[in-house]
């Protein structure tokens, strides 16, 4: 009773366990996209918005610099036009003052393009304030003013006939209107001449500006690009080097590793549950072939218990059918032949149980040197027996590797079985543990100088069932068996042979870093 | 001899294809008029059985639990006739539930699409287009009906031990290969195979009675021992079993019963797995 | 003159000829037992046999090969082919190389003699014995 309980406890231990590293595994994965989301958000559609922005604002500042050059230049030249305009009356004014003092012609002429001039400057007074300024402005007025007044003078006099009264007067006036006339001029030149020379500093100062905007832009434009692009690229580079870590069958989780999270992060969740998924899946798949591999084998036991069974069947029915007609020792012999048969039949049904059995494979890390010794110890019978030298050596600073002991030493005392019943008397055995060809995978060849296996049998040595062997001396069931634990351990065994030479078994693991 | 089925993608044509076969060679030929019989046995009408081998499968879930009880009926009826040798079968959906006889040969036409089009055309006087359309048609819905009745689809050449293209061989021509190759030893019935075919018979017995209680089951049967496999929880499996054994006691010739509870049932390709096992 | 039927039983399994021997003599046949291929093909040489019964599955020589042999040897010998490992493609082999019947383990006595009680008919040589139907079912 009290057994029957403990069963039953232990029973139910293992399944909570079971069930708890479901629970922790389920916990983890939620707890890692907890992390992953709990950092604060900073979207690369946000830093991409960022980056135009100021680039952008930057080129508006530039366009803006060169706009207000350009209304700048734009006045000046408005206001060179004015002057222009302006001086172009004036000299009209002084030619018909000429005029007058050469040929004693009208000065009303005179007067009337004193008239314009002074309208140009009156109908354009806002922009010339706004261009020269009122100082200069009221000093060309002031001029043109006295200019005029000169002019008015001398017409009235022409008119009043007062010539005669004062030559000398009329002399120094003339003069005063010569002087004006040209002082006039002359300001109006020297400010058409300042102010073009201002424009040219305005169009220079533009040009230089602009070009220097242009570099700046350019890099600017170039750092962000760099920046963000550079963000951008290293993530992608991550996520690449992910992807490549999942296909070799590393199903850790992605855990953060910014302080920020963004678009990237979604993605790592994405990815997160795709782990997830292709674990289960694999783990399905394992299960899957396992249960192939268990229907092969069933399918295999129920055929090759067909022999058993028949003789049960047919030694039991002429047991009927002759009871009366034997004697004792016939009867005897045929219970024996039944109960030996049912034996027969049994052990070749545990013989798949064996295989078929849910037992808890112990994964540890283990030491293959250790592990090689203690199975050769084992089979020190057979070796004795069979008087052959068993030769191992093992490479230095051989990796571990993660495994059950148990099934691992059946691994190898099935090939080392194999290798003696393979070899003759004074044959030789060799065992070597070294590192594989592969990375981070390591080799145990056990080598033998037998008959080697033929070509059209290669492919069937790993069959369930299949043995060489005399009957009775096998189950066949050795090499299937031990390469459903090795596949178990993520490793494979790998055959090469020659008839004649020998033949190598190669089982390769993979290496652990665990201490 | 060797026992014929014939299944083709025209019916009209396989059916004329078996009675010239069956004339030809003396055979007895077995179709749809035989669901006359079936009816009589299972108390039940034609027009069910014929609506169970032809009806493309409706969304209706009362007419899927009769449909399969039909077409055990016709399995049952035709399994056990088939024990009486030298039959043409025929139109009764056999080449998907006689399987692994190695005394039944079982044979596909495929017809000449052409010829049917033009006759479609002209028996209906419709257009080329209209005509495929409607063969088209269907083609889908036997497809549809053999994936719900059998969980096969009837072009699948795995299931034959010949293919004969009707088009390229002609009606004549294809009968005398089908007649060659019946003759061939390698069809003649033998106990083993007689077996085999006497336990599809008597796993499709126990197959009828149990639809009356259960469904999604397989039944295989060894000699007097069958073997359950059914859908469901291991918690029922006792109860489950205990009904199973029960049923099976009204067929005498049922020794053992093992019943298996399992999630999912075995695929086809498993279950034969398992008959050859067996 | 009543000839006795010769009837030749190979099987790998001992048991299966000691059992069948004499449950075959019963019938009112001569038997002789091989538990290895080579030894049976050898006596087939020496002495012509009217029924061979045959395993499929032994080492080094395949029931397959002997049944070969018998046929090209004697079309008159009938070959009863017995195995654990019965597939209907082996079947229709073995049918298509010239067996009489084959027949899959585990079997009782009573049907492998009712084979042997057809195979006499075909030979023309019919046994009188019968089959209680007790041991049949």
């Amino acid at each position: 009773m009290k057994r029957k309980q403990t069963g039953e406890r232990k029973e139910k231990r293992v399944s909570r366990s079971s069930i708890n590293k479901a629970i922790v595994y389920m916990t983890e994965a939620a707890e890692v996209r907890k992390a992953l989301l709990s950092r604060p958000p900073l979207s690369l559609r946000l830093q991409l918005g960022l980056g135009f922005l100021l680039s952008f604002l930057f080129a508006a500042c530039i366009a803006v610099i060169i706009i207000k050059d350009i209304y700048e230049v734009e006045k000046k030249i408005r206001g060179l036009e004015i002057v222009n305009d302006y001086v172009i009356k004036i000299d009209q004014a002084r030619r018909f003052e000429k005029n007058f003092f050469l040929y004693k012609t009208d000065l009303s002429d005179a007067l009337d393009a004193v008239y314009s001039a002074k309208t140009i400057l009156d109908s354009n007074k806002e922009e010339l304030v706004t261009i020269i300024g009122n100082k200069k402005l009221h000093e060309i007025h002031q001029n043109i003013n006295t200019y005029e007044g000169l002019l008015e003078k001398i017409s009235g006099w022409e008119k009043n006939q007062t010539k005669d009264r004062n030559a000398k007067l009329a002399e120094e006036i003339q003069q005063k209107v010569r002087k004006q006339g040209k002082q006039m001029i002359f300001l109006a030149q020297d400010l058409m001449k300042n102010e073009k020379k201002s424009m040219e500093q305005t169009i220079a100062g533009s040009k230089r500006t602009q070009t220097y905007s242009l570099v700046f832009l350019l890099i600017i434009m170039l750092s962000i690009t760099y920046l963000l692009g550079g963000r951008m690229l290293g993530n992608i580079k991550r996520f690449e080097s992910y992807a490549l870590r999942i296909a070799e069958g590393d199903f850790n989780l992605i855990t953060p590793v910014r302080r920020y999270r963004d678009e990237f992060t979604n993605l790592a969740i994405a990815i997160n549950y795709m782990i997830q998924e292709l674990e289960k899946h694999e783990a399905m798949l394992v299960q899957s072939h396992k249960l192939r591999a268990i229907g092969t084998l069933t399918a295999g036991v129920a055929h090759e218990l067909n022999n058993p069974l028949n003789n049960i069947t047919l030694t039991s029915h002429m047991l009927l059918e002759d009871y009366k007609n034997i004697d004792d020792e016939e009867r005897q012999e045929m219970i024996t032949d039944i109960t030996q048969e049912a034996d027969r039949a049994k052990k070749i049904v545990a013989n798949l149980l064996d295989f078929t059995r849910e037992s808890e494979t112990k994964l540890e890390p283990l030491d293959l040197v250790q592990l090689m010794k203690g199975t050769i110890d084992l089979a020190y019978n057979q070796v004795k027996i069979s008087g052959i030298k068993i030769n191992f050596e093992a490479a230095n600073n051989l990796s571990r590797i993660q495994g059950d002991s148990q099934q691992l030493r059946q691994v190898f005392l099935n090939l080392i079985l194999n290798a003696i019943a393979a070899s003759k008397k004074g044959g030789n055995i060799q065992i070597l543990a070294s590192r594989a060809d592969e990375p981070d995978h390591v080799v145990v060849k056990v080598i033998d100088d037998g008959a080697g296996i033929p070509k059209h049998i290669m492919n069937r040595i790993f069959d369930p069932f299949f043995t060489t062997k005399d009957r009775g001396k096998g189950t066949g069931l050795g090499l299937s068996v031990s390469q459903g634990i090795v596949a178990k351990h993520g490793g494979k065994i790998v055959v090469e042979s020659q008839v004649g030479k020998g033949s190598v078994f190669s089982v390769i693991l993979p290496a652990t870093t665990i201490i | 001899m060797t026992s014929i089925l014939i299944s083709a993608d025209d019916q009209t044509m396989g059916l004329d294809f078996a009675k010239n076969l069956a004339a030809k060679i003396k055979f007895k030929c077995l179709d749809r008029s035989f669901l006359k019989t079936v009816a009589e046995r299972y108390k039940t009408t034609e027009e069910k059985l014929l609506k169970a081998l032809n009806m493309p499968p409706s969304s209706t879930r009362l007419w899927g639990k009769t449909m399969e009880q039909h077409l055990a009926y016709i399995q049952a009826a035709t399994l056990e006739r088939l024990l009486d040798d030298n039959i043409i079968c025929e139109g009764l959906a056999a080449h998907f539930y006689v399987r692994g006889v190695s005394h039944i040969l079982n044979v596909r036409l495929l017809s000449d699409r052409k010829a049917r089009e033009e006759l479609l055309m002209q028996k209906k006087i419709i257009t080329l287009k209209k005509a495929r359309k409607i063969l088209d048609r269907e083609t889908l819905s036997d497809l549809r009906w053999s994936q719900k009745a059998f969980n096969s689809d009837a072009s699948d050449a795995s299931l034959y031990d010949m293919v004969l293209s009707i088009e390229q061989m002609g009606l004549d021509k294809a009968t005398e290969v089908v007649m060659n190759m019946a003759e061939y030893r390698k069809f003649r019935p033998m106990t083993y195979s007689i077996k085999c075919l006497q336990d599809l018979a008597l796993a499709s017995r126990l197959h009828i009675l149990l639809l009356s209680k259960f469904s999604d089951f397989s039944v295989i049967a060894d000699g007097s021992r069958v073997i359950v496999y059914i859908k469901g929880s291991k918690r029922q499996k006792a109860k489950t079993a205990g009904e199973i054994k029960v049923i099976a006691n009204e067929i005498p010739e049922i020794g053992f019963v093992e019943v298996h509870v399992v999630s999912k049932l075995p695929s086809v390709s498993e279950l034969q797995e398992i008959e050859t096992s067996t | 003159m009543d000839k006795k039927l010769e009837v030749l039983i190979l099987d790998d399994e001992l048991i299966v000829c000691k059992r069948l021997k004499p449950a075959i003599e019963k019938m009112g046949c001569n038997v002789e037992t091989f538990l290895e291929p080579r030894e049976a093909l050898s006596r087939l040489e020496e002495k012509p046999f009217d029924i061979v019964v045959t395993d499929i599955r032994m080492d080094e020589i395949d029931g397959i090969q002997v049944l070969e042999h018998v046929r090209q040897q004697s079309e008159r010998t009938i070959v009863i082919v017995i195995t654990g490992y019965a597939m209907v493609s082996l079947a229709r082999e073995a049918m298509e190389k010239g067996a009489f019947d084959f027949i899959s383990k585990p079997f009782k006595p009573d049907e492998i003699r009712s084979v042997i009680l057809k195979a006499a008919e075909e030979l023309g040589t019919p046994l009188d014995y019968e089959l209680t139907s007790k041991n049949l079912s």
